[in-house]
């Protein structure tokens, strides 16, 4: 599209006719007026302030959870430092020394030149650290001071993660009065790495099971998964919302979905008996011509001259026009 | 009678003053001043179709709610703009992206002015291609093309109404003025599925 092309789009749409009626004007009156009855005008700032309290309330909640999984007690940076120093005698500890990547040698110059340091003589000449205990065979080694902290810190990382699901859970739930407030919220997170988008959709749903929106998540938890080739869980969600789903639109486009993963899994005859089924429910779906140049890519041959006509009937102006004119001239001098 | 012209010579700012003190029944006048430009800017945001009109109340209830936060820096219309492009933003984050053409029926819903059918019928061709290029961008793209290149509002307005840099807005116009350069109108287009397939049987 050139440049003069583009002005002329803003000229068309800027001068696009948009009355509204006056029979749409005045129910459109009517039913803000009626709404707006409902709702008493200092609501707004009550609300703000609502919201600011939730938050604060929410702050707390996760400093809490935070509090209660790291150990119990607060600890001061410095105090966490000697901590994690404690912790560095993993030297000691067969299993952790062996998880720990190796270092290259460093050569020690002077009286005892020639011996290699490695990292756990370097820490049994400043520290000796616990003994390690023997083992008793048959048994569980007894954990070391290193593996019991190593051990705790790696259950205070779970922890951590499990509470940043349990935090999404209480701003869905909290700071959002509603589930489109709610929905507006996690869409920001849509555009970014799919597990999180993921779990963000999935809280909402838990949050808000009986809500319209929960259409809509099935439908964006699809199409995540469709884009990263995740086709086992796309199909889920789709058929999920092919089964329990209220909104039309959304269960339409879930059964063009389904039969667009048929398509990406290479699965053909599934594929096309999806799209023969699905055209065959949604005659006049806006996805027509797509689903009619799928199939014909399907079964290209001169086989499918009825889909190449039909196409031409739904789209005279489509992409395709040209080329399927062609080549049903071509098919009928056959 | 004598009421409602008291109303139209009340402004902006103590019309808004007056709704939040409590006279909610004068929102009817605040409605009736903004519905046309609320309408025409979210048509020109999402395009024609029917649920514009539920947007607009979406939008009028949305004003309503947020009016005990207008500050009198900014003009009336420009807080509806924000509160429309907010809207506007959401329903087309909500609305599965189209992938098929805008049909002509729904272009037909604007009421049109015209004479001649053959030129209506060419007025909604053109409108309803120029409606489908404008939802092939994404909904940031295409609310800060709207209110730059087709509202001509300036950077520092459109910036204001996102509530982002005008920087920022700058750079959606740019990639949206890139994407539609790069992207030739629909009938032109080459077929290259249908013709890598179907020439080796044919």
């Amino acid at each position: 599209m050139r440049n003069s092309e583009i002005e002329k789009l803003c000229t068309v749409v800027r001068e696009a006719p948009t009355n509204l009626s006056d029979i749409a004007r005045a129910r459109l009156e009517a039913d803000i007026a009626s709404e707006i009855a409902s709702i008493p005008p200092a609501r707004a700032s009550q609300w703000r302030w609502g919201t600011v309290a939730l938050l604060a309330a929410a702050a707390v909640a996760l400093l809490l959870i935070r509090f209660s999984e790291v150990g119990g007690t607060f600890k001061r940076p410095k105090e966490r430092v000697a901590e994690s120093e404690k912790s560095e005698h993993w030297s000691v500890d067969p299993d952790l020394s062996a998880q720990r990547p190796a270092s290259p040698p460093l050569a020690l110059s002077g009286p005892g030149e020639g011996v290699e340091l490695r990292p756990s003589n370097l820490s049994l000449a400043v520290d000796a650290g616990p003994q390690a205990l023997p083992t008793i065979p048959g048994k569980r080694a007894p954990r070391t001071g290193a593996s019991v902290a190593h051990r705790r810190a790696k259950v205070a990382g779970q922890g951590l993660r499990r509470s940043a699901a349990d935090a999404v859970r209480i701003v869905v739930k909290q700071e959002a009065s509603s589930d489109e407030e709610a929905y507006a919220y996690l869409e920001r997170y849509l555009a970014s790495e799919r597990d999180v988008a993921a779990s963000k959709l999935r809280a909402f749903m838990d949050a808000f099971p009986k809500s319209k929106l929960v259409d809509t998540a099935l439908y964006d938890l699809a199409q995540l998964d469709f884009r990263t080739a995740n086709y086992g869980l796309a199909r889920k969600w789709a058929q999920t919302l092919l089964r329990h789903g209220e909104n039309a639109i959304l269960v339409e486009s879930a059964g063009y979905l389904e039969c667009r993963i048929s398509l990406a899994e290479g699965d053909e005859a599934q594929a096309r008996m999806c799209l023969r089924e699905f055209i065959s429910r949604y005659p006049d779906t806006p996805h027509k011509a797509s689903i009619l140049v799928s199939l014909i890519n399907l079964d290209p041959t001169c086989a499918s001259s009825q889909l190449l006509q039909e196409y031409l009937d739904t789209s005279p102006n489509g992409r395709f026009a040209a080329k399927v004119t062609k080549l049903l001239a071509q098919c009928a001098s056959q | 009678m004598a009421r409602a012209l008291v109303r139209a010579e009340i402004s902006d700012g103590e019309l808004v003053s007056r709704i939040v003190s409590g006279e909610s029944e004068l929102f009817t006048t605040l409605y009736r001043r903004h519905v046309d430009m609320v309408y025409a800017l979210l048509t020109r945001l999402i395009g024609p179709g029917s649920e514009r009109e539920d947007l607009v109340q979406v939008v009028f209830v949305a004003v309503f709610k947020a009016l005990p936060t207008y500050r009198s820096e900014s003009s009336l219309s420009t807080f509806i703009y924000t509160i429309c492009s907010r809207q506007a933003y959401t329903s087309l984050r909500k609305r599965p992206r189209r992938t098929a053409s805008i049909e002509g029926q729904d272009v037909v819903t604007i009421p049109e002015a015209r004479v001649g059918p053959s030129q209506r019928a060419s007025d909604r061709q053109e409108l309803a291609r120029a409606f489908e290029t404008l939802a092939k961008l994404t909904p940031k793209q295409r609310i800060a093309f709207v209110l730059v290149a087709i509202d001509g509002k300036s950077l520092k307005e459109a910036g204001f109404i996102l509530g982002v840099r005008p920087q920022a807005v700058k750079q959606r116009v740019l990639s949206a003025r890139r994407y539609l350069t790069s992207h030739r109108s629909g009938p032109k287009r080459p077929a290259p599925t249908i013709v890598k397939t179907l020439k080796g049987q044919l």
